[in-house]
C-alpha cells in the first residue's frame, strides 16, 4: 500500500492543473466538487497507508535520480515512514474539511476557481513535503508551501493589508528558511548525501566533519540551522511575528495553512531531524527554551486581541511553542501527538471562527455576543474546541497537552513546565473570553445580529466532524489503550536495526517516555478550569458590564495588546536600518561610484575642450607642424645614431 | 562550414537580406530578423539532436579559413577565419541565445525606423550566438566586438529620447575598456603559452603549438610548466582578463553602465542585453580563467569570492531602493552575477555547475521580466512602481507572469534560480564557508526587493488616475509561455541541461587537476 | 649611344632642391592652384629619385621606373580630383585660398 503513497500529493496536483485549465469562469459547485473528492481520495489512500504500517517497522522508499553534480547524484522520490504516514492522514483529513467549508464560505468570490487552485497547490506541496525521502526534496516543497501561503494570504490583494501581510510572512519565514538552507548545505558538504538515513547514519557513526568545525561542533550547527528555520515556519518566537499577520486571508486558509498544516511544518521538520537533534544536547535545549517562551509569550498577547482571528492565531503559536518544548525535552512522540490533536481542534476553532465571521461579517470580539441562539451548532462545535484547547478531560487536547507538561517536568526543566502551566492557564482564560463574548450575553450590535445564521451544510459538516474529532482524538494516545499511537510512532526507530546501527545506540531512541501521572493530570485540569472560571467571571457574569477595554494607564495591558511591542522594535532595529542601509548603497550608487565616473569623462571632456583651440583648421599649419615633427625626428634618429645621445 | 556555422550567420545573412530588399512593409522587415532567429533556433534543436554526450571535448567543429601569414615564422601555423564548436558548456549557452534573440525580435516595438532596427537587432543575434559558438579567439573576439557596435546603435537609435545618448556611449565606452582589455589578455595568453612551450619543448614545432584555437590553448595551457610561463606572467595575464570581466559583466564597481543601459532602452534591446550579452563575461571567466588558468582563479579565489559577496548583497541592497523596475533588474542582475562569481571562486564541481546554471536562470528570467515590465510599461506609459499598483485586477495574466519571474529571480524552488543558486552555494561552502555565510543573506535580500515590488506594483489598490490597461494579447503570449516554460523546466528537471554542465565541469576540474 | 654619365649625387641633390621647393610651395603659397603645382613638384622629386635608383642603384632593376609611372599615374588622378575638388570650392566659398578651407572646423 505505502508504494502508491506518491498518488496522494499527485490528486491535488492533477486537481490544480485541472482548474488551471479550466479557467475562472467554472462553476462554484463543480469546482470545489472535483477538489474535494480528489482529496477526499487521497484521504481514503493515506488511512490505507497509515494502517499498512501499522505491523511493520521498515520505512518504503522510492528514489530515482534527479541530478548529477559531479560525481554525487542527487534523487528525487518519496518515503514513507511511521511519522510520514500520520502526517499524510492528518494533512489530507484537514484538506478534505475545509476544502468543503470553502465552498460556503467562499461563495460568489469573484475568484473562487482561483482559490481553490491555490489550495490545491498548497495541498500538493504540503503532502509531498511529508513523503519527502530527502532534505533538498524537503526544502523544494517547504519553499513551495511557504509560496502558496503567501498567495493565499495576499488573496484579497486589493487590500493593502493583506498585501503587506503577504510579504510579511513571505520575508519573515524566508529569514527562517535561510538558516535552513545552510543546514542543508552543510550536510550536503559533510555527508555527499541529502538523503535523511545517510544523514543520520552518517551523524550516528560520527562519520561527519567539514574542515573548519568538529563533529559534534556541526551536527550542533546544523541542527540549530535547521531549527531556525523551524522557527521561521511553526511561528516560533523571535519570528512569530508574521503569523498574526497572516490572519488577512481568507478564514479556511488560516485554518487549513496557519493553524493546522503548514506551520506545523516546523514541528514535523524537528521531529523528522530528531535523529540528529538527539546528538547533540545543546541544541534540544535551544529547540526546548525557544519552544516554552513562545508558548508563554504567546498565550499573553492572546489576552487581550480584540480581532477574534488574532487570538486563535496566537494561541495556535502558543501551541505549537508547546510542541517544540514536547521535543526540545525529549518528548518526541509528545510533540507529535499534540501536532495531530492541535491540527483537529485548532481547524475546528478556525472554521468555527470563519462560520461567525460568515454570519456577522465582523471579526472584531465587542461587535458579537448572543449568538449561541442564532447559530448553535458553532455554538457547541466552538465549545468542544474550546475545551480541548484548554485541556479539559477528556477532550483531545487533554491528553497530549498534560502528556507534554509531564515529559517536561520529569526530564528535569522545572522553569518550562512552570512556563507550561502559566500557558495553560492563560489559554483556557482567553479562548472562554472569545467564547463567551462570541456566544454569552446580549448582542452588542443588534444589527448584525439580525442577519445571523448558520451556514449550509457544507459549512455545518466540517465543523461537526472536527468537533467529533476534537472530543475523542485525545484516545489514540491514552492510557486507557494503552498509548497506541507512541508505539506505532515509536516503530520508526526500528529503521536503526534495519539499517543496522545498534539499537543501544542513542540516536535513534527518539526521544523518551514518560508514563502518566495522575497527580499532574488533575493539576493541569484545575489550572485550566481556573482559567475557564475566570473568564466565566469576567465576561459571562450578568452583574459586569463589558465595555470595550481601552487599556489607557494600563501598562500590563498595553504590553499584552500591542504583543510586547515586538513589531515596532523590528521595525526600529531591523527594517529602518535595512532601508536606510539600501538608501545609503544607492546614494553611493549613483553619486559616488557614478560621480567618479562623470568626473572622469568630464576630465576627458575639459581636455578635449582645451585642445581643440590646436585646431585651426588650415591645412598648412596642420602640414608645417607635421614637417617640423618629422625632422625632430629624424634630428634625433640621426644624433643616436652619431651617438650623441 | 557546418551547422554551427550556418547556426551563427543565420541571423547575419537575415541581416544583409534587410540592407538588400527595398521598401517592403513594416513587418516584412521584422519577419526576417525572426526568421533568422528561429532559423539558428531549429538549427540548435538539431545541434541537440547531433552532440554525443560522452564527449567532454568540443564537438560539430565547423571552420572557415580565411588568411594564414605564411612568411611569419613561427605565427605562420595560425589560420585567421571563422572556427566554430561547442562542449557542455557552451552549447546551453547557445540554445539560451538562440531562444533570447529570437524573442526579443518577436517583441520589437512598432517604429518608423523598423528596417534599422531589424538590422542591428540582427547584428546583435549573431553577434550574441557567436560569441558562445566561437572555437578561436579570434571569431571570439570578432563577435564580441560586433556585439558592441550592434548594441551601441541598439541603445542609440531606440532608446528613451532623454537619455539614450548618454546611455549609449557610456556603454560603449565601458564595454570597448573591457574589450580591449580582454582582446589583450586573451592574445597575452595565446602568446604567453606559446613562448614557454617554444622554450623548452623539443619534441614540439613551434608552428603547430602557435594556435588561437581553444582546444590547442586548453592542451598547452595544461602542459606548460610553471616554469616555463612563469606565476607572475599568469597572474598578470589573468588580472588582465579578471577586469575585463568585471567590466563585461558589470560587476560592483564598474557596473554603472548597466543600469543607465537597461533604464534608458526598449524592451527588445533590454531582453538582448539583459538575457545575453551580459552573461558572457561570466562564460569569459569559465572558458579562459577556469579552462586555461585554474590555478590563477585558484590562487585569487578569495578576492574573487568576496567580490562575488560584494556583487549580491549590494545589488541587492540598491536593487531594494529602486523605483524603476528597469534600474531594479538590472541590479538584481548584478546580483546574481555575484552568485556566478561566488560559484565559480569555489573551483568545484557544484560550483562551477552552480554558476553556469546561474548564467542560464538569470538569462531567462531577465528576459522574462523585461519582457512583462515591457508589456505592463507599454500600457501604463510608467515603469515607476511609485506610479504603479493594483494591476493584478487590471492584468492579471500578466501579473502572474511577473510574479513568477519575481519567485524564480529570488530563488523559489522548481524554478531555475533556485537550483542555482543551491549549487552555487554548496560549492561555495564547500571552498570558502565563510564568505558564502554571508552570501547567503543575498537569499533574504532578493525576497526583500522582489517582493516589495510586487507588492507595489501588483497589489493594492490602483493609483487614482492610472488608466484601464488590457491584459496580455495572444500573441504575447508566446514569449512570457516560452520563457516561463523553461524557467520552470529548468527549475523541475534540472538534468535537462545538467547533464551538458556536467560534461564540462568534469573537464575543467581535469584541468584544474 | 654614348653613355651620360651623371654622378647619383647630382640626381639626389636635383631631387632634394625640387622636393623643398614643392613643400615650401605647398606650406606657405595661399593660392590653392600653386599648392596642387607644389604637390606635383614634390612627387616629381620623388621620381627622380626613383628613376635614379632604378639606375644606379645597387642592384639596377626595372622595378623603379615601372613605380615612377605609376606615380605619374597617380598624379594626373590626383591633379583631376584635385581640380575638380577646387572648382566646387570655388563655387562654394567664391574664393581659392587655402586659408578658407576650414570647414570641417568644429
Amino acid at each position: 500500500m505505502a508504494a502508491y503513497a506518491w498518488i496522494i500529493p499527485l490528486l491535488p496536483l492533477v486537481g490544480y492543473i485541472f482548474l488551471l485549465l479550466l479557467g475562472k469562469k467554472a462553476p462554484e459547485g463543480f469546482v470545489a466538487g472535483v477538489s474535494t473528492i480528489l482529496v477526499l481520495i487521497g484521504l481514503g489512500l493515506s488511512l490505507g497507508v497509515f494502517s499498512s504500517l501499522a505491523g511493520t517497522d521498515g520505512a518504503v522508499t522510492y528514489t530515482w535520480k534527479w541530478l548529477s553534480i559531479g560525481s554525487h547524484n542527487i534523487d528525487v522520490g518519496f518515503q514513507v515512514t511511521h511519522l510520514n504516514a500520520l502526517m499524510l492522514v492528518v494533512v489530507s483529513l484537514v484538506s478534505t474539511l475545509v476544502f468543503l467549508f470553502s465552498l460556503g464560505y467562499m461563495h460568489k468570490d469573484e475568484r473562487f476557481s482561483v482559490f481553490y487552485q491555490y489550495l490545491n497547490l498548497f495541498v500538493f506541496s504540503m503532502l509531498a513535503l511529508v513523503i519527502s525521502p530527502n532534505l533538498l526534496q524537503m526544502y523544494i516543497f517547504w519553499e513551495m508551501v511557504g509560496l502558496c501561503s503567501y498567495l493565499l494570504v495576499g488573496f484579497w490583494y486589493f487590500k493593502p493589508e493583506a498585501a503587506l501581510a503577504a510579504k510579511k510572512s513571505f520575508i519573515v519565514t524566508r529569514i527562517g528558511d535561510v538558516g535552513l538552507f545552510i543546514a542543508i548545505i552543510l550536510l550536503f558538504a559533510s555527508t555527499g548525501s541529502f538523503d535523511f538515513n545517510t544523514i543520520f547514519q552518517a551523524a550516528a557513526s560520527g562519520k561527519i566533519a567539514l574542515g573548519f568545525i568538529s563533529g559534534s561542533g556541526l551536527i550542533t550547527l546544523t541542527a540549530i540551522l535547521a531549527f531556525i528555520g523551524a522557527v521561521g515556519k511553526s511561528a516560533q518566537f523571535p519570528l512569530h511575528v508574521w503569523l498574526p499577520d497572516a490572519m488577512e486571508g481568507p478564514t479556511p486558509v488560516s485554518a487549513l495553512i496557519h493553524a493546522a498544516t503548514m506551520v506545523a511544518a516546523g514541528v514535523y521538520l524537528v521531529a523528522r531531524l530528531y535523529p540528529l537533534f538527539e546528538l547533540s544536547q545543546p541544541a534540544l535545549t535551544v529547540v526546548a527554551w525557544i519552544g516554552g517562551v513562545t508558548a508563554l509569550l504567546a498565550s499573553l498577547m492572546a489576552l487581550t486581541q480584540r480581532d477574534i482571528k488574532r487570538v486563535i492565531a496566537y494561541s495556535t503559536v502558543s501551541q505549537l511553542g508547546y510542541m517544540m518544548m514536547a521535543l526540545g525535552v525529549g518528548g518526541y512522540v509528545y510533540g507529535v501527538f499534540h501536532l495531530m490533536t492541535h491540527a483537529f481542534f485548532k481547524a475546528l476553532l478556525f472554521l468555527a471562527a470563519g462560520s461567525i465571521i460568515h454570519a456577522i461579517d465582523t471579526q472584531d470580539l465587542f461587535d458579537m455576543g448572543g449568538l449561541r441562539k442564532k447559530m448553535p451548532i458553532t455554538f457547541w462545535t466552538f465549545l468542544a474546541g474550546a475545551l480541548a484547547l484548554s485541556g479539559i478531560v477528556p477532550f483531545a487536547g487533554f491528553w497530549s497537552k498534560d502528556d507534554i507538561l509531564t515529559a517536561t517536568l520529569k526530564s528535569g526543566h522545572p522553569v518550562l513546565y512552570l512556563f507550561g502551566l502559566i500557558a495553560a492557564f492563560c489559554t483556557a482564560f482567553y479562548i472562554f473570553r472569545v467564547f463567551f463574548l462570541t456566544f454569552a450575553g446580549k448582542p452588542r450590535d443588534e444589527k448584525r445580529y439580525e442577519h445571523a445564521h448558520e451556514g449550509s451544510w457544507v459549512m455545518t459538516l466540517p465543523l461537526i466532524v472536527l468537533a467529533v474529532l476534537a472530543t475523542i482524538a485525545g484516545f489514540f494516545n491514552s492510557p486507557l489503550n494503552g498509548n497506541a499511537l507512541e508505539k506505532y510512532l515509536l516503530r520508526d526507530a526500528g529503521d536503526a536495526v534495519v539499517a543496522g546501527i545498534p539499537t543501544t545506540s542513542p540516536a535513534y531512541l527518539l526521544g523518551h517516555t514518560y508514563p502518566a501521572n495522575v497527580g499532574l493530570m488533575a493539576l493541569s485540569v484545575a489550572v485550566g478550569l481556573a482559567g475557564i472560571g475566570l473568564a466565566a467571571w469576567r465576561y459571562a457574569n450578568k452583574n459586569r458590564e463589558i465595555t470595550v477595554p481601552t487599556g489607557e494607564g494600563n501598562f500590563l495591558y498595553m504590553l499584552s495588546y500591542r504583543k510586547f511591542y515586538l513589531d515596532e522594535i523590528y521595525y526600529a532595529i531591523v527594517v529602518a536600518p535595512g532601508k536606510v542601509l539600501a538608501k545609503i548603497s544607492d546614494f553611493v550608487d549613483r553619486y559616488i561610484i557614478d560621480g567618479i565616473v562623470v568626473v572622469v569623462s568630464r576630465l576627458v571632456y575639459v581636455i578635449g575642450l582645451g585642445l581643440k583651440y590646436t585646431q585651426t583648421g588650415q591645412l598648412q599649419t596642420y602640414g608645417a607642424a607635421t614637417m617640423l615633427g618629422l625632422f625632430v625626428i629624424l634630428a634625433i634618429a640621426l644624433f643616436r645614431q652619431g651617438g650623441v645621445f | 562550414m557546418g551547422l554551427l556555422f550556418w547556426l551563427t550567420v543565420a541571423p547575419l545573412i537575415a541581416a544583409i537580406l534587410i540592407l538588400a530588399i527595398p521598401k517592403l512593409p513594416q513587418n516584412g522587415y521584422r519577419s526576417i530578423a525572426v526568421l533568422g532567429g528561429v532559423a539558428s533556433l531549429i538549427m540548435t534543436l538539431i545541434a541537440w539532436g547531433l552532440f554525443n554526450t560522452g564527449n567532454s571535448g568540443f564537438q560539430l567543429q565547423s571552420t572557415l579559413h580565411w588568411f594564414s601569414f605564411p612568411d611569419a615564422g613561427p605565427a605562420s601555423g595560425i589560420s585567421i577565419g571563422l572556427n566554430f564548436g561547442v562542449d557542455g558548456l557552451s552549447l546551453p549557452l547557445v540554445t539560451l541565445a538562440t531562444v533570447v534573440v529570437t524573442l526579443a525580435m518577436l517583441s520589437m516595438r512598432k517604429t518608423d525606423r523598423i528596417r534599422a532596427y531589424s538590422l542591428w537587432m540582427s547584428l546583435a543575434a549573431a553577434a550574441a550566438i557567436g560569441v558562445f559558438t566561437a572555437l578561436d579567439v579570434f571569431t571570439f573576439l570578432v563577435a564580441l566586438e560586433l556585439g558592441l557596435a550592434a548594441m551601441f546603435f541598439l541603445i542609440y537609435l531606440f532608446g528613451d529620447p532623454d537619455t539614450r545618448v548618454n546611455a549609449a556611449f557610456k556603454f560603449l565606452i565601458y564595454r570597448g575598456v573591457a574589450s580591449v582589455m580582454l582582446i589583450i589578455g586573451l592574445l597575452l595568453l595565446a602568446f604567453g603559452v606559446v613562448g614557454a612551450v617554444s622554450g623548452t619543448q623539443p619534441g614540439v614545432s613551434l608552428t603547430s603549438a602557435f594556435n588561437l584555437q581553444f582546444p590547442s590553448l586548453i592542451h598547452w595551457a595544461q602542459t606548460v610548466s610553471t616554469t616555463d610561463f612563469t606565476q607572475g606572467a599568469r597572474d598578470a595575464i589573468f588580472m588582465v582578463i579578471f577586469i575585463g570581466v568585471l567590466v563585461e559583466e558589470a560587476l560592483v564597481p564598474f557596473h554603472t553602465w548597466l543600469p543607465t543601459a537597461h533604464e534608458s532602452s526598449d524592451t527588445a534591446t533590454n531582453m538582448l542585453l539583459g538575457g545575453i550579452l551580459t552573461k558572457t563575461g561570466a562564460y569569459i571567466l569559465l572558458r579562459f580563467g577556469v579552462g586555461m588558468l585554474p590555478g590563477e582563479v585558484r590562487h585569487f579565489g578569495v578576492l574573487i569570492a568576496v567580490l562575488g559577496v560584494i556583487n549580491i548583497l549590494y545589488g541587492a541592497f540598491v536593487a531594494w531602493h529602486q523605483s524603476d523596475w528597469r534600474r531594479l533588474i538590472a541590479f538584481g542582475s548584478i546580483s546574481h552575477m555575484g552568485i556566478v562569481l561566488l560559484g565559480i571562486a569555489a573551483v568545484n564541481s557544484a560550483g562551477l555547475q552552480g554558476a553556469m546554471f546561474m548564467i542560464v536562470s538569470s538569462g531567462l528570467l531577465n528576459a522574462l521580466l523585461f519582457y512583462t515590465i515591457g508589456v505592463m510599461g507599454a500600457r501604463t506609459e510608467t515603469f515607476d512602481m511609485s506610479r504603479l499598483g493594483g494591476l493584478s485586477k487590471q492584468m492579471p495574466m500578466l501579473s502572474g507572469f511577473l510574479l513568477l519571474a519575481a519567485l524564480g529571480s529570488l530563488g523559489l524552488p522548481l524554478t531555475s534560480g533556485f537550483i542555482s543558486e543551491i549549487q552555487a552555494f554548496v560549492g561555495a561552502f564547500e571552498s570558502y564557508p565563510a564568505t558564502a555565510f554571508v552570501g547567503v543573506l543575498g537569499l533574504i535580500m532578493s525576497a526583500v526587493y522582489l517582493l516589495y515590488a510586487i507588492q507595489k506594483t501588483t497589489f493594492g489598490p490602483a493609483p487614482a488616475g492610472s488608466s484601464i490597461g488590457i491584459d496580455a494579447r495572444p500573441a504575447e503570449y508566446v514569449p512570457l509561455v516560452v520563457l516561463a516554460g523553461l524557467v520552470l523546466l529548468v527549475g523541475v528537471d534540472p538534468q535537462v541541461i545538467g547533464h551538458f554542465f556536467n560534461l564540462s565541469v568534469q573537464a575543467l576540474l581535469r584541468i584544474g587537476g | 649611344m654614348p653613355t651620360l654619365s651623371i654622378p647619383p649625387q647630382s640626381l639626389l641633390t636635383l631631387g632634394v632642391i625640387l622636393f623643398c621647393l614643392g613643400l615650401f610651395g605647398a606650406l606657405t603659397r595661399r593660392n590653392i592652384i600653386i599648392v596642387l603645382v607644389c604637390v606635383e613638384l614634390m612627387l616629381n622629386a620623388a621620381n627622380i629619385n626613383l628613376v635614379a635608383f632604378s639606375r644606379l642603384g645597387a642592384s639596377p632593376n626595372l622595378d623603379g621606373q615601372v613605380f615612377a609611372l605609376f606615380t605619374i599615374t597617380v598624379a594626373a588622378a590626383e591633379i583631376a580630383v584635385g581640380l575638380a575638388l577646387l572648382l566646387a570650392f570655388f563655387r562654394l566659398r567664391q574664393s581659392s585660398e587655402v586659408k578658407d578651407m576650414n570647414q570641417n572646423k568644429l
